[in-house]
């Protein structure tokens, strides 16, 4: 396909569309936790903090305007999880959709997985077309007809309607998690996925919902001597028996479940020593890893923690292959940033298709990208000042100190409150949507 | 010292704060916390200590005592005598005025007071306070909960063998422990401390006022890790040290029923000064001179008495003021005894900080340090 596998120097960012309302005031319902492609790039799920799960859908190009690639609108939107409060230990539970994982397409229907901070719910998204008509027992609207009236038999036919998509919960995972579900991925096999929380890794078969295996424990025995937590995990994409899952020391461990049952002890373990000369009060929170996601290869592992994301080569445990400083010019305001709470941000990061480039999130909505063959970066920005229709973006810079540009920024002058924390690509176009508090941003590259 | 200070007042509110979010308190957000605490907390009280006895803090500073596996969550801060490192110029975050009092002025100085200088032995902890309230009639002492520090609200985790999630059946792998922290290649070598930065100093305030248990901080090498979020002060006197725990329902009498007025307490004669009204607000209902306090009347075994309904089972839940069942003796409430403590300072700057006012920072610190 055009514009895909280029080298970033080659590829020039386009607006393509925005979704969500300009309201000056954001309602916290409305802000987008979540964001996934699936596996063909047709649709394009958003989840919020509400609960509610939004699909796009891409519209068949047209000939008219060759030079414009499918536009994505929206195909369903459903109400996944609702507010639940926990009588027993008096929490609320929130409806906030933490994640949501598209599986293979085996049929007409979609199905995803969505999870909340407790329960993950199997969702089918299938179209209606046709409806059946001329029922014996019941009329038209339904009503049941006197079986004494019934004097002829007919064979009920289908009839074309109005298309309709509906979402209707297959399955309910629920009641397995102690802490809150931060990841939740689908295995390689298309049989298991895992749910992982703070403290315990769940694996799961999708016909079985009221039984899952633990596959990690880092539970102590006593609490207070706990150090760490899980942050993040994903499956091997290629092998079903691999799976890695990040903890908030800044650790990555690779678990092979052929060699137990509990995968508490690691295959691998990725760990990269400190640098003495940053330590500070901070060191341990920004060395948290956010995100963990395998390359499509399945060779690499990226990492995401506050200031950084890194690429891990399966093969080099002690360090990692490749670095790139997302926003370095905050490691002065660690301060400011612990009490505002901006420290403790999850910022997510993604591959695009060829494994060629990575992305993620920063603050004043600015998103980067990093080319991994030349070592290239650019800052770009989502903004409703540049959404004009096939408007190339133009990269951004933040100055750091001395004599600021005109089309620079200064760092005293970012916006805290915008960021991006959830990024999505493609999996085979240069296409990016980008979640910008409660507003989605697509971007494509230039149709030459 | 202020920058640690700074941090430890704005860690214990976030802490505070995160339980009244929706969906409760985040594990991994107040382990964080937790952490920062800890290493704010032992910076601040190092730095005091340092600059109490005027010597620069040993090669270990960096590394808290007592800490477990965790790794010391910051490099050792500058030495004593010299300029402080200051942060570089961050308008979001701008110094501002001290907070708080300098050293060396001010009340005294709280009871959880790093000790001497180093090579001195540790102070012991003093007896406890002639005036304990104790157990009531009826009650048995109130022993401290093993308070988790990342879950001072409800507890978190289910009891084994609960919960649908179920594991393979034991013996098809190895006995693997459930956590195996890994290498803690951040640890620097760890040697034992010049001074012990746990040493209890002199206890503050009269006896009376004190806390109605064990003198907050514990001599080093004892008792349980120092947790570095603990609820508050323990109340109740420690296990083994009050009077013999009465039994839950009263032995069974045989014979003739009582008369109603045995067992019955006397009551007071007028002639008797009236009992300290430690849980008035009015500092002036409450008794200024201690020492000339009168004692409470000794309290009865509630087995001389069958009528007398039985004591309240002893649970993990702290009694809140004023329900320390019938008869007893009016418990001070914990905020009756902060204020009695200190007298509380005004504000900080306006803007400086979202947290509480810098005159509570002290009492912010005890209240971390007490286990």
């Amino acid at each position: 396909l055009a514009g895909f596998g280029e080298l970033m120097q080659d590829v020039l960012w386009c607006f393509s569309q925005v979704k969500g309302t300009v309201d000056i005031g954001v309602t916290e319902a409305d802000i987008i936790s979540t964001v996934e492609f699936n596996h063909t790039g047709e649709l394009l799920a958003t989840g919020d903090k509400g609960g509610r799960v939004v699909i796009f859908q891409r519209e068949q190009e047209s000939k008219n305007q060759p030079h414009r690639r499918g536009e994505y609108n929206v195909y369903s939107t459903f109400q996944s999880h609702e507010p639940e409060f926990d009588y027993l230990k008096s929490l609320e539970i929130e409806e906030k959709i933490n994640k949501i994982r598209w599986l293979p397409q085996q049929n007409a229907a979609y199905f995803l997985l969505s999870t909340n901070d407790k329960t993950v719910k199997l969702w089918k998204v299938s179209e209606r077309d046709k409806r059946p008509e001329g029922y014996n027992l019941k009329d038209e609207d339904g009503r049941l007809r006197d079986p004494s009236m019934i004097t002829v038999l007919r064979v009920p036919v289908l009839r074309p309607m109005d298309l309709m998509v509906e979402a209707t919960p297959r399955r309910v995972f629920a009641n397995a998690h102690t802490y809150h579900i931060n990841s939740i991925s689908v295995n390689s096999d298309y049989e298991t996925y895992m749910s992982a929380d703070d403290l315990r890794i769940n694996l799961w078969n999708f016909e079985i919902t009221n039984q899952s295996f633990n596959i990690v424990d880092i539970k102590p025995a006593n609490m207070e001597e706990l150090t760490e937590v899980i942050t993040a995990a994903e499956f091997h994409p290629h092998h079903c028996n691999t799976f890695v899952y990040s903890s908030s020391k800044g650790t990555i461990r690779l678990c092979d479940m052929r060699t137990a049952a509990l995968c508490d002890r690691h295959a691998k373990f990725f760990e990269e020593p400190e640098d003495p000369s940053n330590r500070s009060f901070f060191s341990e929170i920004i060395s948290s890893i956010s995100d963990v996601k395998f390359s499509h290869s399945g060779r690499y592992i990226m990492t995401r923690d506050y200031l950084t994301v890194k690429v891990w080569d399966l093969n080099m445990e002690n360090r990692p292959i490749e670095t790139y400083q997302v926003h370095d010019y905050l490691r002065s305001k660690l301060c400011s940033l612990y009490e505002n709470d901006c420290i403790f941000d999850k910022f997510e990061c993604v591959w695009n298709g060829s494994d060629s480039v990575i992305m993620t999130g920063s603050y004043n909505n600015f998103f980067r990208m990093f080319d991994r063959n030349t070592k290239r970066d650019v800052t770009l920005e989502a903004s409703r000042e540049n959404s004009k229709p096939r408007a190339i973006l133009k990269p951004r810079k933040v100055c750091v100190g001395g004599k600021r540009r005109k089309d620079e920024i200064s760092v005293d002058s970012l916006d805290f409150s915008k960021k991006i924390l959830h990024t999505a690509w493609h999996p085979s176009e240069n296409i990016i949507a980008v979640a910008a508090t409660n507003n989605l941003y697509i971007f494509q590259d230039k149709v030459n | 010292m202020e920058e640690a200070q700074r941090l430890l007042t704005v860690s214990v509110w976030k802490l505070y704060r995160g339980r009244f979010q929706r969906g409760g308190l985040r594990l991994h957000r107040s382990l964080q916390l937790s952490l920062l605490v800890r290493a704010a907390r032992y910076r601040y009280l190092s730095a005091r200590a340092a600059a109490e006895t005027g010597t620069a803090p040993g090669p270990a500073a960096g590394t808290p005592p007592g800490t477990g596996p965790a790794d010391p969550p910051f490099a050792p801060g500058p030495a004593v005598g010299t300029p402080p490192v200051t942060a570089p110029a961050d308008p979001l975050f701008a110094p501002g005025p001290v907070m708080g009092t300098p050293p060396g002025t001010g009340p005294a100085a709280p009871p959880f007071a790093p000790g001497p200088a180093a090579g001195t032995p540790p102070v012991t902890a003093p007896a406890a306070p002639p005036f304990a309230p104790g157990p009531a009639a009826g009650t048995p002492p109130v022993t401290a909960p093993a308070a988790p520090p990342f879950a001072p609200g409800p507890v978190m985790g289910t009891p084994p063998g609960t919960g649908p999630a179920t594991r393979t059946p034991p013996g098809t792998g190895p006995a693997d422990p459930p956590f195996v922290p890994g290498l803690a290649t951040r640890t620097p070598p760890v040697t034992a401390p010049a001074a012990p930065p746990f040493a209890p100093g002199p206890v503050m305030g009269t006896p009376p006022r004190t806390a109605p248990g064990p003198v907050m901080g514990t001599p080093p090498g004892t008792g349980p890790a120092d947790p570095p979020f603990a609820p508050g002060p323990v109340m109740g006197t420690p296990p083994g040290t009050g009077p013999a725990d009465p039994p839950f329902a009263p032995a069974p009498h045989r014979g003739d029923p009582p008369s109603p007025n045995r067992g019955h307490r006397p009551t007071p004669d007028r002639t008797d000064p009236p009992a300290p009204d430690a849980a008035n607000r009015d500092p002036p209902s409450r008794y200024r001179d201690p020492p000339s306090a009168p004692r409470l009347p000794p309290l009865q075994d509630p087995r001389s008495a069958p009528g007398a309904p039985p004591p309240a089972r002893a649970g993990r839940k702290r009694r809140s003021s004023g329900s320390g069942g019938p008869g007893a003796a009016p418990v001070p409430s914990k905020r009756a005894r902060l204020e009695a403590e200190e007298p509380p300072l005004g504000p900080g700057p306006p803007g400086r900080c979202s947290g509480p006012p810098a005159a509570a920072f002290g009492l912010l610190v005890r209240a971390v340090g007490a286990c």
